[in-house]
């Protein structure tokens, strides 16, 4: 399932007619760039962890290879992970409220503040809300999370596959990274035709394209599992 | 072999007519001098023109290749960074392309602390392996031996050229199965029209001939071991095709019946007439002698772990290797039909020493890859590790009765130790690789590349003049022994001296004379001022 970001590379110098390796260095460097940009727009390089919220400070530290998370939930009984609701009101700073009570609109009323109520409007979740703090590392979450655990599945900036322990690539990516390679490393040379930087460019956003197209393809089954969810019986009025 | 002092000498015997005389017009040091530049030019031009032309393939016949001692400089710290001295420069190229390869060099040398073992490949792992027994064990089995007649129709009916072969076959009555293989008539000989026939002019040699040349049904018969063959019976027209197995019993029907026949596809109609007796089972298969079922051979098994490379290597197609694993599986399998008796067609005396020729044949290049090196010494199969890498983890040999094998791990004598197993002296090179070093761009002090060597995991070499440093490697070995790297560069020619080998293409050396001599040429055409008159010559 997985190639060494080593053997692309490799690929590259023998598609390139070399016979020397003397270019691995450079070509190895710019292609972790194009693992990262990738990771970010084909996919691969999700990881999962599991974390409590501080009962002290309602937080979670960011884990030190997280670039953006792709979901925040809670681990319920039934196995599932339950997703959060995002709140960007939640203030960072934590001085002291004011003493006057505040009522907010319908959308974070005080009082049935996390149940569904009959005209009260979308948008709310009972399991509770977060708020990122990129400025901390952190994430905060409202009261009560307190000492909850948390599951973050996020984009990671972490080169080395956990498993394989390698810096490796997902099979269905490793044209898209062979096209990027080879086009960063012309693309700042000047005694380069521009046709050729050009064609270099749309080589890797077609082969990105197309990675992303085999990354995210389903199977028959998939599709009509997703298409059965919406069956439902209901009253005919 | 081409060295820059037999290029001189040409040029110099060319430009002076001929002669090579002490004092002539020009001397020898002369030429050395441009053919050096004439060499190192060409190259460069060589090199750069096919590197605009989209060739970047430094060409190996411009290689020159040494070994050096790794040394260390104090500057970059206190654990220093070892170098080595190329004591020949390299020609400057973009990319340090003059420098093709640097790889550590194997350890073959005797350690201070090894100094007791000084007739041993020191750290390799080493294993004795010898096919103990399997003598004179001929297959004399009573073999199964069955056939059948059958003659040509004597019809015009056309028949056209594609037949099906039908029949029941299984190992005895409970295991019989149906077969169809469809072929196509084709004579061989050249004559005209041959292969077009009627119920009349069908050759049953021809019949069973194309028989035996249908795939499926070669494979029908290699899978069953079976042989088939066929003869002109008597004056009676009819042909006998029979059926015969040394390896197990078979079974194609009983003793008088007839479960065969010949179809035309293009009449569904049967196109021969069987002989009325049926099927004749002359003798039944009786195993007697060396075994062969259900197999006959030995293999070797190989557990390498320590060699990190077997991991990261793919399956090959020989089936030595799974890809991912570092177990290596070998195999010699010998037929029912070998080990028959030589007037048979066997051959008879299978003595240890063929069948460790006949794994040697087939293994001992294909192991090479593996880090593996294996050879016949003392009538014994010897597997060694080509490089240090802190021994095999297991050596097994996989028999069969009458096929028996022992692996020793070989011991070193010496007027110190006595006895001591090969294996002991192989554990400190475990975990140590021979490595080719990769190039970076002089780092200074530290390098931009930081993150990327560490991701990698490769080591790396850079240029500094005449040094080659290698930043993240040590610069001794697992035996405490100064670290030795081979390196391949493109020399500079005055690096070379007059009598070694001048790495340039044969084909490129009339070149490089014909632009010499017009050098020297143009020389000798300029006027001589020999008299002292301070009067230029016109």
């Amino acid at each position: 399932m997985y190639i060494k970001v080593e053997d692309i590379v490799n690929d590259v110098i023998i598609e390139e007619g070399k016979n020397s390796e003397n270019d691995f260095l450079r070509y190895f460097k710019l292609a972790l760039n194009g693992l990262k940009e990738l990771h970010f727009d084909v996919g691969g390089g999700i990881r999962t962890v599991e974390l409590t919220v501080s009962s002290d400070t309602l937080t979670i530290d960011l884990p030190s290879d997280y670039v953006k998370y792709t979901k925040i939930g809670v681990y319920g009984n039934d196995g599932d992970v339950h997703p959060l609701g995002l709140r960007n009101d939640k203030s960072l700073i934590s001085t002291a409220a004011n003493s006057t009570t505040v009522s907010d609109d319908e959308l974070h009323p005080t009082y049935f503040e996390y149940v569904q109520e009959f005209g009260l409007g979308g948008g709310n979740n009972t399991n509770g809300y977060y708020k990122v703090d990129a400025e901390n590392n952190t994430i905060q979450f409202t009261s009560d999370l307190s000492g909850k655990k948390i599951i973050l599945e996020y984009i990671s900036s972490s080169l080395i596959h956990p498993s394989e322990g390698k810096v490796v690539i997902h099979e269905s990516s490793a044209e898209a990274l062979r096209s990027y390679i080879y086009w960063k490393s012309i693309q700042r040379k000047r005694n380069v035709n521009p046709n050729d930087k050009l064609s270099a460019r749309n080589e890797y956003y077609n082969n990105k394209r197309l990675a992303r197209a085999r990354m995210l393809s389903f199977t028959k089954q998939e599709a009509l599992q997703t298409t059965r969810k919406a069956f439902k019986q209901s009253p005919k009025m | 072999m081409i060295t820059k002092k037999s290029i001189a000498e040409q040029v110099q015997r060319i430009v002076n007519g001929g002669s090579t005389a002490d004092d002539s017009k020009i001397a020898i040091q002369e030429v050395v001098a441009l053919v050096e530049q004439e060499r190192d030019a060409m190259i460069k031009k060589h090199i750069l023109e096919n590197s605009m032309l989209g060739d970047h393939e430094v060409p190996s016949a411009f290689l020159t290749k040494r070994r050096f001692d790794v040394a260390l400089s104090s500057i970059y710290g206190v654990g220093g960074r070892p170098f080595v001295n190329l004591m020949h420069s390299p020609l400057s190229l973009p990319n340090d392309d003059a420098i093709y390869r640097v790889c550590s060099t194997p350890v073959r040398r005797i350690s201070k602390y090894l100094d007791e073992y000084p007739t041993e490949t020191v750290n390799s792992d080493k294993r004795k392996i010898v096919v103990s027994s399997f003598y004179n064990q001929e297959n004399t089995s009573t073999p199964y031996l069955s056939d059948i007649e059958f003659k040509n129709k004597t019809g015009t009916t056309d028949i056209g050229n594609k037949f099906v072969f039908s029949f029941k076959h299984g190992y005895d009555s409970n295991t019989v199965k149906n077969y169809n293989f469809t072929f196509t008539y084709k004579n061989p000989s050249d004559r005209r029209n041959t292969s077009i026939v009627n119920q009349n002019s069908l050759n049953p040699q021809v019949l069973l001939m194309s028989l035996n040349n249908n795939k499926d049904f070669q494979d029908f018969l290699k899978v069953n071991k079976l042989k088939f063959t066929w003869a002109d019976t008597s004056a009676s027209g009819y042909w006998k095709m029979s059926f015969e197995s040394h390896y197990s019993s078979q079974h194609l029907g009983i003793e008088d019946s007839n479960n065969f026949d010949f179809k035309s596809v293009l009449t569904n109609a049967s196109i021969v007439d069987w002989h009325a007796d049926g099927l004749t089972i002359r003798t039944t298969y009786s195993q007697a002698g060396g075994q062969n079922y259900p197999t006959l051979g030995f293999g070797i098994t190989i557990e390498y772990s320590k060699n990190k490379r077997l991991k990261e290597m793919g399956a090959d197609m020989h089936n030595i290797k799974a890809a991912g694993s570092t177990s290596l599986t070998t195999y010699i399998e010998i037929t029912e039909e070998d080990i028959r008796v030589p007037s048979e067609g066997g051959y008879e005396d299978l003595a240890p020493l063929t069948l460790h020729t006949m794994w040697l044949n087939k293994y001992a290049g294909l192991l090479k890859m593996y880090g593996i090196v294996a050879v016949l010494e003392d009538g014994a199969i010897y597997i060694k590790e080509d490089h240090n890498h802190g021994g095999f983890d297991s050596v097994t040999f996989n028999g069969m009765t009458n096929m028996t094998g022992t692996i020793t791990i070989p011991t070193i004598d010496t007027t110190s130790y006595t006895g001591i197993p090969v294996k002991d002296v192989a554990e400190k090179a475990n975990y140590s690789e021979v490595e080719c070093y990769s190039r970076m761009s002089n780092p200074g002090q530290f390098s931009m590349y930081d993150n990327a060597i560490l991701l990698s995991g490769r080591k790396y070499w850079y240029r500094e003049n005449k040094k080659i440093y290698l930043y993240n490697s040590d610069h001794k070995d697992f035996n405490d022994e100064g670290l030795e790297v081979t390196v391949w560069f493109i020399a500079s020619s005055n690096t070379l001296s007059d009598f070694e080998e001048f790495p340039v293409p044969h084909e490129s050396v009339p070149e490089m004379i014909k632009s010499l001599v017009a050098t020297f040429s143009l020389m000798r055409q300029a006027k001589e001022d020999v008299v002292n008159d301070n009067i230029d010559i016109v």
